[in-house]
């Protein structure tokens, strides 16, 4: 864990490098944002194999995921496009807003205390979503 | 890089090191990788591997969605 904490505050100081453009800081943070999605992902597809959420639910969860990285997808193909100045990527708004339903949903289950590890990157999804949005000019 | 970052990197060769999980060039390689501005097709790469892993898992949660 120390390793972890360690490792994350290294990466995490790359936004407050000047010597970095601003592509690369939404690169990175859509780069964070995945990886925080698939291990949200995870943890979610882990809770229903130990019964933890019904398979309704699963299933509702599952077409908003799906959701998720249709528009993460848009993001990325958008990002190579992007030059500083341009409008942000289209689907940008939509995969934050995807990305806060699933949150919404992690914080649904959190009162049991194996979705914490849902919630945790569920809420790191949003946050690094939030830091492409910064790094592409968003208000 | 801010003073904090030196700490912090200082702390990782610290703790990283003895423990055998990385080796100090390691470290600082990583770090200049961080630090060092990528060219386009160099970003343009770590775009394509986000987007095949995204398909990926979108895959696996279109088969969850239909109850698959």
């Amino acid at each position: 864990m120390k390793h972890l904490i360690l490792i994350l505050t290294l990466v995490l100081s790359v936004p407050s490098c000047a010597s970095v453009n601003l592509k690369q800081h939404a690169v990175q943070s859509a780069q964070a944002s995945e990886i925080s999605l698939e291990a949200a992902h995870d943890a979610e597809r882990a809770l229903f194999a130990v019964g933890a959420i019904s398979p309704e639910r699963h299933k509702q969860i599952a077409a908003v995921f799906v959701t998720a990285f249709d528009l993460e997808i848009k993001v990325a193909v958008g990002l190579k496009l992007w030059r500083a100045g341009d409008p942000p990527p289209v689907a940008l708004a939509d995969y934050q807003r995807d990305l806060t339903e699933i949150l919404t949903y992690a914080l649904t289950l959190s009162v049991d205390p194996r979705a914490q590890t849902f919630l945790a990157h569920a809420q790191r999804a949003v946050d690094t979503a939030a830091a492409i949005a910064k790094a592409v000019g968003v208000e | 890089m801010t003073l904090e970052q030196v700490l912090a990197l200082a702390r990782a060769i610290q703790i990283l090191v003895p423990a055998g999980i990385a080796t100090t060039q390691q470290i600082i390689a990583f770090v200049k990788t961080l630090h060092t501005d990528l060219s386009e097709p160099e970003l343009n790469a770590i775009l394509d591997l986000l987007i095949a892993g995204a398909k990926r898992h979108k895959a696996i949660a279109e088969r969850d969605a239909a109850g698959g």
